[in-house]
């Protein structure tokens, strides 16, 4: 069964062409990783998916359904973790707290958080890894530590759908590898999907089924070790990429047009 | 203690001082939280707007001030889900039109002008039956929604967009919120004065976030931080004979003082 | 967590102190008891008018403290109080007293009788500078004691304060009719000081070479109008009404062609705007007083209040050189 479909899909923003009639599709349990220079369309496309943008032309189906309808009939279908993890790093409340968020769209208006709500927040944080911290302030926690917090606050509704958009990138080099490696047990455990969004040509596509680069256009969809041309990659980046490979796992070497891209 | 309670005025000085204190005290919770400050002083400026335009249509001013707010409240609402600009800047920008505008009003009508900032005044001394009808009214209807909805308001001020992709309506909470907030504001200006209910909109929520790192004992502090201040400062100024809002205001940023050495030499 | 435990106690301490610090009780008015009437008067010279009439037989208080404007004003509980046992309230009207009117129903004394001073009086408006479109009243709502809404300086003309004067002492014998005879000789002698300084300001001002005036805010029409004065500009019309950049033109176009040699302003109003003009013109910024008060030299009483506006506008306007 297909989690997503994305057909002919063009978004305009401004008067500017960000994504030009992009086709995509997702399996159940399948994992894919959008990668692509800043300023590509990533984060467009992700809000496009998540119902926040609208589109020009195309459509957009999760388990069959746009993405208004399935935010509001079917709360929790969709997990979403954002780039930046919240925008007030004092907010207080607790990881815990943080959690059961997740679920006041499926617990409903006027209905008061249960004890079993709490339970179920408790269990996802402990399948992140995180119970230890369930009670600290949000705010005191690692980069690393809070992006695992809202990933279980996304797990809380029991998702078939896990979006990232650079999760990983207030995390620290060192997290980033165990981060992709607790999305990818996830994926199998959970039987998610996932799509995870990100400018880290390095790591992230091989922990996925398959790469898609997003240029504005779409450039390819399939097997990590054929994305990972650099020739294709020069077609996505618009710019010289090169790679030192040890065995299928690639690393970029050229530092200087990160600055670029930022 | 007795001696104070025996005047009319003191009495309703003191209902009507509980009532804002609660009401404000929880809505000074998600002032802060959502950063907007400055609400109280922009909205108040608003309401200046509305009663000259009031005075302009010959229409009951009180009428104009609070639809003219909830318009403006709802505009700084809009605008920030829309813009890609701040509420605070929204903020900044109707309350300098504001003013404008009601000055331009006064500007156009050809006539020996009734002090306009003296039909806004409102001081916790003079407040009549009808005003403590109004506030009560007011204050137990904004309480009410805001405990219905507070796990939402939570939720939309810590990450509204998160919030609407979780499935919480956050665009009409955001609006109800901001409404609230606007009637709140406009109906204590008439009955305690602008001063009051701006310092009472942000500092019991400043002096509650120092002593607590959880919104649990956040809200319960911020309310506790109005209602002392309030009592307190009515009594402070019946003992020595001060200016009852002044005195109010002063001993809430005291309060606030204390809190925040607190909170830094606790570390 | 120490300091949760020195804070705290600390706090508490303080407040305990402030509250039963010794002195505390001092204020409240109520605490002698005096066979005295009580009366609240909204400003300055009101006050001073109405003590003039009532002498030792009544305590005579003022809500608005020297220097304050309404805007900000905000009262004491000593003050409402005062409110709450008067038997008099002694007002302007015009629309003057807006937040006054509130505090008197907020105190809901029902023994309280209002005199208001503009009441009957030929007040100027605005319009009559303007196009004569007819005016609504407005008044409906705010209470139907103080008559229509106009300009509110009444007292800065001698002549309405003789008017002023009788009303006061009317209500005084009504609130107190065991003094009626000591009210009504007070009231004629003072009247007769008031007469007196009508004429010496009518000699003083009669000499005046320059007739044209300019004034921060209108506070002085009244006083124009008794005097064959001319209030020919004002900087600021109402309260928070800016002026336009004609008005401002205007007003520095009269300046210059009339001589004028100060620009008024009042210390109760910033006077940047009256310093701007007066340096566009090469004017002096001298301060009229509409208001003085309780221990300011020179302007503690109505009379000498007068006597020292009288002063500065001799000093600009006495002679030509």
């Amino acid at each position: 069964m297909k989690v997503l479909e994305i057909s002919n899909l063009t978004v305009v923003r401004g008067g500017t062409m960000i994504l030009d009639n992009i086709n995509l599709e997702l399996e159940e349990g399948q994992s894919l990783a959008v990668i692509g220079p800043n300023g590509g369309g990533k984060t467009t496309l992700v809000k496009t998916i998540l119902g926040l943008l609208q589109p020009q032309t195309g459509s957009i189906r999760i388990m069959g359904l746009p993405p208004e309808s399935v935010i509001r009939k079917r709360p929790g279908t969709i997990g979403y973790v954002a780039q930046r993890a919240f925008y007030d790093p004092d907010f207080p409340v607790s990881a815990l707290d943080v959690v059961v968020m997740g679920k006041y769209g499926k617990i409903g208006l006027l209905r008061p958080v249960g004890r079993k709500d709490r339970e179920e927040a408790l269990s996802c944080l402990e399948t992140v890894g995180m119970a230890d911290f369930a009670l600290r302030p949000i705010g005191q926690l690692s980069g690393g530590q809070q992006q695992r917090a809202m990933i279980a606050r996304s797990l809380i509704t029991h998702p078939r759908m896990l979006i990232l958009d650079e999760p990983t990138s207030g995390v620290d080099a060192g997290s980033q590898e165990n981060f992709y490696r607790l999305l990818r047990d996830l994926q199998s455990s959970l039987s998610l999907s996932i799509i995870q969004v990100s400018h880290d040509i390095a790591l992230v596509p091989s922990y996925s089924d398959q790469v898609a680069c997003l240029n504005k256009q779409l450039f390819l969809h399939g097997k990590p070790d054929d994305v990972m041309r650099s020739d294709i990659l020069k077609q996505a980046y618009g710019c010289q990429v090169e790679f030192l490979f040890h065995g299928t796992m690639p690393h970029r070497t050229v530092e200087e047009h990160r600055g670029h891209h930022d | 203690m007795i001696e104070l309670l025996s005047y009319q005025f003191m009495q309703r000085a003191l209902a009507a001082g509980i009532i804002i204190s609660l009401v404000c005290g929880i809505l000074s919770f998600f002032v802060v939280l959502r950063r907007l400050s400055f609400i109280g002083v922009g909205l108040s400026h608003a309401a200046f707007g509305g009663v000259a335009l009031g005075f302009f249509l010959g229409v009951e001013p009180t009428w104009t001030a609070i639809g003219f707010c909830v318009a403006i409240a709802l505009l700084i609402g809009m605008i920030k889900h829309k813009g890609k600009i701040q509420e605070d800047t929204a903020i900044g920008i109707f309350f300098a039109a504001n003013m404008a505008f009601g000055i331009m009003l006064i500007g156009l009508s050809h006539r020996y002008n009734v002090d306009l900032f003296g039909y806004l005044f409102g001081n916790i001394l003079a407040i009549t039956a009808y005003d403590l009808k109004m506030i009560t009214a007011v204050g137990s209807l904004v309480l009410v929604i805001t405990a219905l909805f507070f796990k939402e308001l939570l939720f939309c001020s810590f990450d509204e967009e998160m919030a609407g992709i979780c499935s919480v309506p956050a665009v009409p909470l955001n609006y109800l919120f901001m409404v609230l907030l606007s009637l709140v504001i406009v109906v204590s200006i008439k009955v305690v004065g602008i001063v009051l209910v701006s310092a009472l909109l942000v500092i019991p929520a400043a002096a509650g976030r120092q002593f607590s790192s959880n919104y649990r004992a956040m809200l319960p502090v911020s309310v506790l931080v109005g209602l002392l201040s309030t009592l307190g400062g009515l009594f402070l100024s019946y003992r020595f004979d001060l200016p009852s809002g002044s005195t109010i205001v002063l001993l809430a940023t005291l309060i606030f003082g204390l809190s925040f050495l607190w909170e830094h030499t606790r570390k | 967590m120490i300091m949760k435990r020195v804070i705290l106690p600390l706090f508490a301490i303080l407040i305990a102190v402030a509250i039963w610090y010794p002195g505390a009780f001092r204020q409240m008015p109520d605490r002698k008891r005096s066979s005295k009437i009580k009366v609240v008067a909204s400003i300055f010279p009101l006050a001073d008018i109405t003590h003039q009439v009532a002498g030792e037989r009544a305590e005579v208080a003022v809500l608005l403290p020297a220097g304050a404007s309404p805007h900000t004003f905000e009262p004491t509980p000593g003050q409402v109080s005062e409110l709450s046992k008067a038997s008099l309230f002694v007002q302007v009207g015009a629309g003057l007293e807006l937040w006054a009117d509130k505090l008197i129903n907020a105190v809901g004394n029902a023994g309280l009788k209002r005199v208001t001073a503009a009441q009957g009086i030929d007040l100027i408006t605005g319009e009559e500078e303007h196009t004569g479109s007819d005016e609504h009243e407005e008044e409906a709502e705010h209470g139907h004691d103080h008559g229509k809404f106009g300009n509110p300086h009444i007292w800065l003309d001698p002549a309405i304060v003789s008017g002023i004067v009788t009303k006061i002492e009317e209500a005084l014998v009504e609130a107190d009719p065991a003094g009626e005879d000591y009210y009504r000789n007070r009231a004629e002698s003072y009247r007769r000081e008031v007469e007196l300084l009508d004429k010496e300001i009518e000699r003083e001002t009669a000499k005046f070479v320059i007739r044209e005036f300019v004034s921060f805010h209108s506070s002085w029409p009244y006083f124009a109008r008794r005097y064959n004065l001319k209030q020919a500009g004002v900087i600021e019309e109402a309260p928070g009404r800016e002026p336009t950049p004609r008005e401002i033109k205007k007003i520095v176009s009269i300046v210059r062609s009339s001589g004028i040699k100060a620009v008024f302003a009042e210390p109760q109003f910033s006077a940047s705007a009256a310093r701007a003009i007066a340096e566009n013109t090469g004017a002096k910024v001298l301060f009229l007083d509409p208001l003085g008060g309780d221990g300011i030299p020179g302007c503690d009483s109505y009379i000498n209040l007068m006597r020292h506006n009288l002063k500065i506008m001799k000093d600009a306007m006495g002679n030509e050189k």
